[in-house]
């Protein structure tokens, strides 16, 4: 289980995050949504170690986390997307997914800068796995060798979880990952995500597309205001006065 | 995981396991090549000593085009790490009387020690803040030079060493001395290649792409900003002890800011992300003044002319721009 508890986070004056409490199960989609400013990102830069948080904790099946460097946070099994797609533009699609195989590769740099077999061995492999895994994501062949950047930005979005999956992680955290991308695109990117945690993984989908979040999604945690203001499952969820006021911004008691 | 997998296209999957051997490097072992092939069609001795003093050059050039064309870091301070590496030779030569590619060697050492050192403080900076503090490095390293005489001998007398032996063998004359330079730039060439085709190269590229996603799979940023600095400390180190044996008398005026300028030209101009842009670029750079000598009061304009031309209608660098000219005549020819 990855568990948030109690984080708080201040930008000076503003409070981004204030007692944050959400847990995220192995093997099914944890949706988390709310309306903009509501600290999503912020809370998602937390979990990943891009920014420290000011109290509480972080663990990953027990262990605890927070205040580890991102590429720690990898090794621990938690990986994330960005909102603002983060491309690897200038490499080959298939060199992209193949940098996800960074925490598994054991040969040393000395190693490296003398190419020893054990490294190409070590080479072969990775290609081999990145070349699986965008088998996995549909990515058409004839992109693997084109430079990642040309590719249509929707491809471009599965080779950026490809590229997390490469890690082979215990929790992907996905960042608006149906930005962008049309009705088809995005029941498409459902059915990958339910495959995903059916493999084991646990998913964290940040989105503003709440269709998405609410097909896909076991359990789903509303923010705003940086504090957790409703949970449940997706029907729990969308009968709650709390959040029909948030999006809508009722007033009520 | 258990995604299904479609029969047709796991098929596909066992072909192109990696990458095959770069262009890049076929172009490098060209180069390795036509630099010996040079030397002997060259009868004029000034001209084969020029020849060596751009191996000597692209040795540097290759390092800090790992460290600007790979990792995006920018360092207007190489000349430090060029001196550096020419001192502490020089010193150990002749202090101590130990085997001169031995105080190459740990010429090479002492400027990657101090390249290493200075990238943790540099981690946090980016481009234009790079730049300025690289800068700063440069200077402040040249005002040493030129004032710690008891080690530099600073601008005059300046600093010299004994002829070239290896082995007991003199391999001091320019024909020799020669391929004791290309044997380095080969090896050069060799590590830096073997960077750019594995995993380290493409971690070094993710970090200047974008180093948050290289963080999010695992790169430790930080490291990997050390390691370029290093390794383009270590090049331009190993480069500036062969300067010491080519030059065998040199004062702190070879370790100014211009010379950190020459190198950024030599990158720039080559291709960023070639390594036989490199040397392409040191060549260049190093001939060029030679070859303009004719020109005489006009030869800096004209130099500049060729510069701002090359860099108008190639602003990828020479190597791309040659390629992408030479795909363009071959599709040309087809149609």
């Amino acid at each position: 289980m990855l568990a948030i508890r109690h984080v708080s986070k201040r930008f000076g004056g503003l409070r981004a995050l204030r007692d944050v409490n959400i847990e995220a199960e192995r093997s099914c989609v944890t949706g988390l949504i709310g309306p903009n400013g509501a600290g999503k990102s912020t809370l998602m830069n937390v979990i990943s170690g891009f920014i420290g948080a000011d109290e509480g904790s972080v663990t990953v099946d027990e262990a605890e986390t927070i205040g580890l460097p991102p590429h720690r946070m990898c090794a621990s099994g938690v990986v994330r997307t960005f909102q603002n797609l983060q491309m690897f533009s200038d490499m080959s699609t298939v060199e992209v997914v193949v940098m996800g195989r960074t925490r598994h590769r054991r040969a040393s740099l000395a190693a490296n800068l003398l190419m020893t077999p054990a490294v190409r061995h070590e080479e072969r492999d990775a290609f081999l796995a990145a070349q699986d895994l965008l088998v996995r994501m549909d990515v058409p062949e004839s992109f693997w060798l084109r430079r990642a950047g040309d590719l249509p930005y929707g491809f471009q979005r599965r080779v950026e979880i490809a590229r997390a999956l490469a890690t082979e992680p215990a929790y992907l955290l996905l960042d608006e990952p149906a930005a962008g991308l049309n009705d088809k695109e995005s029941s498409a990117l459902g059915e990958t995500l339910r495959k995903i945690a059916d493999g084991g993984i646990g998913v964290v989908l940040i989105e503003h597309d709440i269709d998405l979040v609410m097909n896909v999604s076991a359990r789903v945690f509303v923010m705003d205001a940086g504090t957790v203001i409703a949970s449940g499952t997706p029907s729990e969820v969308r009968s709650n006065p709390d959040v029909v006021a948030a999006y809508l911004g009722e007033e009520h008691d | 995981m258990k995604l299904t997998v479609s029969p047709a296209a796991s098929e596909s999957t066992a072909k192109r396991p990696g990458v095959p051997l770069s262009a890049d490097r076929k172009l490098s072992l060209v180069l390795m090549v036509l630099f010996p092939i040079c030397t002997f069609a060259v009868t004029n001795s000034f001209y084969k000593s020029v020849l060596v003093l751009s191996m000597i050059n692209a040795i540097a050039a290759v390092g800090l085009c790992l460290m600007l064309g790979f990792a995006g870091e920018i360092s207007i301070g190489q000349a430090a790490f060029y001196g550096l590496g020419a001192y502490v030779t020089a010193y150990l030569a002749n202090q101590f009387h130990i085997e001169p590619a031995l105080a190459i060697a740990a010429g090479a050492a002492v400027a990657m020690t101090i390249g290493w050192g200075i990238s943790r403080p540099l981690s946090r900076l980016h481009e234009h803040y790079l730049a300025m503090a690289t800068l700063a490095f440069g200077i402040i390293m040249y005002i040493f030079f030129a004032n710690a005489r008891a080690f530099t001998g600073g601008l005059d007398p300046g600093a010299s060493v004994e002829r070239f032996m290896f082995l007991g063998f003199d391999l001091s004359s320019m024909e020799r001395y020669f391929w004791v330079v290309w044997v380095a730039l080969g090896l050069s060439v060799l590590v830096a290649g073997n960077i750019a085709s594995t995993q380290v190269g493409r971690s070094l590229l993710a970090v200047k792409m974008s180093a948050s996603a290289a963080a999010s799979v695992g790169v430790d940023v930080v490291r990997m900003k050390a390691f370029v600095f290093a390794i383009g400390a270590l090049l331009t180190g190993l480069s500036g002890g062969l300067y010491a044996y080519f030059a065998r008398s040199f004062n702190a005026g070879t370790f100014g800011i211009g010379y950190s300028i020459e190198l950024l030209m030599m990158v720039v101009l080559g291709s960023l992300t070639r390594v036989s842009g490199a040397i392409v670029g040191a060549f260049i750079i190093t001939i060029l003044p030679v070859v303009f000598e004719q020109f005489e009061d006009y030869k800096t304009l004209v130099f500049g002319i060729t510069m701002v031309l090359i860099m108008k209608f190639m602003p990828s660098g020479l190597v791309e721009g040659v390629l992408s000219l030479g795909e363009r005549l071959l599709r040309g020819k087809r149609n």
